[in-house]
């Protein structure tokens, strides 16, 4: 559906993006993670031909984004970095002006409007000026503007920034039904929970692409799983043989509770309950502790700024 | 060119515009009152003590009664008409940067150039949206001030406002200038930060452009038409010029 080779751009000296190569698939939800100015919002705007890249090539759902940017943008829908609306304007009104750019079929948008007003719940409250609206009421009408031409590739940036939690799940949730309609999501976001609950698979940015993985693969990669066994009594004798396990890279203790560091838990585990049974250990509770994405993140991000602090010293 | 581009950017632009106070009272009041004032002014001078007429009269060449009169009135409305011919020179400049500039603050311009609509369309479409309302208020105020020296001053005063090259002047050179005041002022502002910077740079422009445009107080037609020919073409540069500067990028990452 998406797909970039060698994107970059810069804004005089700067470099915003570099290098961008990646495939996103029809159906996917794929989260661009990155800190500010990493070129997340630069990203979006060249992928959706609002910005031509310096060098590179894109194309979306086999359109050329160089050469075609216009017909790029009649098949996207974005929800940019702030709503942008009219505030003097009434919600309806706002979107009314997008459908006339989008050129939707003029038998068709009272409907459309009336649907995607619907879906973000505000079209009781279509009439009253955006002015008056509150924060998360403005980024509601803005992700229905997204909306509003039923674009088979959306492009969400920062959809629940500044919202409270309650807006911002409602957004979520959202997010989560457009997903189940199969249409290709793009979300940039710093919240990495939201990304790792949203997404299939997340792409690390820094001004050029880290690592781009399913969350549950990079923390794989990036990290061994640490089982936790809580025991009714850990001696150090047992403690010792755990550690002599083949499978076991490391092991620590927290009172009675043992922590093993394996390689693969899942085929591992059944071993190492069964040798601390043998050992006449009492099991109370075993699970294992994971890594979150906010880890692998910031893990990620260091290596860069290492390396890339390596190659400049 | 899409029409429909176009359609949309003014039917939002005038729909923002028309809520505001500020346009409103300007709509109404700069013609009711240019109109008020050149009809006082007719009624003023018809109206003079002869002793009166003969000092205002002095250094013209018409000597008594009507034609005193008419003469005082002809000269008189000239300065109307110059100041009604200026208007074209500065109206637009100044709503297409307050468009512009609006669009900045509420960053809406985004969310616009995300969609499929062309350079071009916006451009013409922001130009438009200030030139249309300058060129209507312009003529409504030429045509409204010649109709109340018809009513109110002696026969010839009226018809005076339609010489040939008045008529050419607010006919062909007003909407040339007015489109050249607002494409410059879009050009201008969206590479200006601010609507004060986009204000002072545009000065550069509307200067030359109000003198252009008092072109038609010289009764020479041939120089009127061929002030119309150069204006015509560098109003067709002048738009592939903005579309040129229009550095989308820029202005997404510099306006913040």
């Amino acid at each position: 559906m998406i797909e970039a080779r060698g994107l970059s751009r810069t804004f005089g000296d700067q470099v915003a993006v570099e290098d961008l190569s990646l495939r996103i698939e029809a159906g996917e939800v794929f989260g661009l993670l990155g800190p500010n100015g990493a070129g997340k919002s630069t990203s979006v705007r060249l992928l959706c031909g609002l910005i031509a890249p310096t060098s590179g090539s894109a194309e979306l759902a086999g359109v050329d984004v160089v050469k075609e940017p216009e017909r790029v943008r009649s098949k996207v829908g974005i929800l940019t970095e702030t709503p942008g609306l009219y505030e003097k304007l009434n919600a309806e009104e706002n979107l009314r002006f997008f459908a006339e750019l989008y050129e939707l079929p003029v038998a068709s948008i009272d409907g459309r409007v009336q649907r995607v007003l619907e879906l973000v719940q505000l079209w009781d409250r279509r009439s009253e000026a955006v002015a008056g609206f509150s924060k998360g009421m403005r980024q509601r009408v803005a992700i229905a503007r997204a909306l509003l031409p039923e674009p088979p590739v959306l492009f969400l940036d920062e959809p629940t920034s500044g919202l409270d939690p309650v807006t911002a799940r409602a957004v979520r949730e959202l997010i989560a039904r457009l997903r189940s309609e199969g249409r290709t999501i793009v979300l940039c976001t710093h919240n990495l929970d939201e990304a790792e609950r949203l997404c299939d698979r997340v792409g690390v940015l820094n001004r050029r692409l880290l690592r781009v993985d399913t969350p549950e693969r990079l923390r794989r990669e990036l990290y061994a799983q640490v089982t936790r066994v809580e025991l009714d009594q850990l001696t150090p004798a047992l403690l010792d043989q755990v550690r002599e396990l083949p499978f076991v890279e490391r092991v620590r203790a927290e009172g009675n509770q043992l922590f093993a560091t394996i390689a693969d838990y899942e085929l591992y585990n059944p071993d190492l309950v069964r040798a601390l049974v043998e050992a006449g250990a009492s099991i109370l509770a075993i699970d294992h502790e994971p890594h979150s994405l906010e880890q692998v993140y910031f893990d990620l991000l260091a290596t860069a700024q290492g390396t890339a602090t390596g190659a400049t010293s | 060119m899409n029409r429909r581009h176009l359609r949309a950017v003014l039917s939002r632009e005038w729909l923002e515009l028309s809520k505001g106070r500020a346009a409103r009272l300007t709509a109404w009041f700069l013609p009711l009152g240019v109109i008020a004032a050149v009809g006082a002014t007719q009624r003023w001078l018809v109206g003079l003590e002869p002793q009166t007429l003969a000092d205002a009269t002095e250094g013209l060449e018409a000597a008594t009664g009507d034609a005193a009169v008419v003469s005082l009135l002809d000269f008189v409305n000239l300065q109307w008409i110059a100041l009604m011919l200026v208007l074209p020179a500065v109206l637009p400049q100044m709503i297409s940067i307050y468009s512009i500039v609006t669009e900045k603050e509420s960053k809406s311009l985004e969310a616009v150039l995300a969609t499929p609509i062309s350079t071009l369309d916006l451009l013409l479409g922001k130009t438009l949206v200030a030139v249309l309302p300058a060129i209507a208020l312009t003529w409504t105020c030429y045509l409204g001030s010649a109709g109340v020296a018809a009513l109110l001053a002696p026969a010839p005063v009226g018809a005076h406002f339609f010489r040939a090259h008045y008529a050419l002047g607010f006919g062909v050179l007003v909407p040339l200038v007015a489109f050249l005041a607002g494409i410059s002022g879009v050009i201008v502002s969206a590479h200006a930060k601010d609507a004060r910077a986009a204000q002072s740079l545009s000065g550069f422009v509307v200067l030359p452009l109000m003198a252009v445009a008092l072109v038609p107080l010289v009764s020479n037609l041939w120089l009127l038409a061929a002030t119309c020919g150069v204006l015509a073409s560098l109003g067709y540069w002048a738009s592939r010029l903005a579309v040129r500067l229009f550095q989308r990028g820029e202005i997404l990452t510099r306006w913040r």
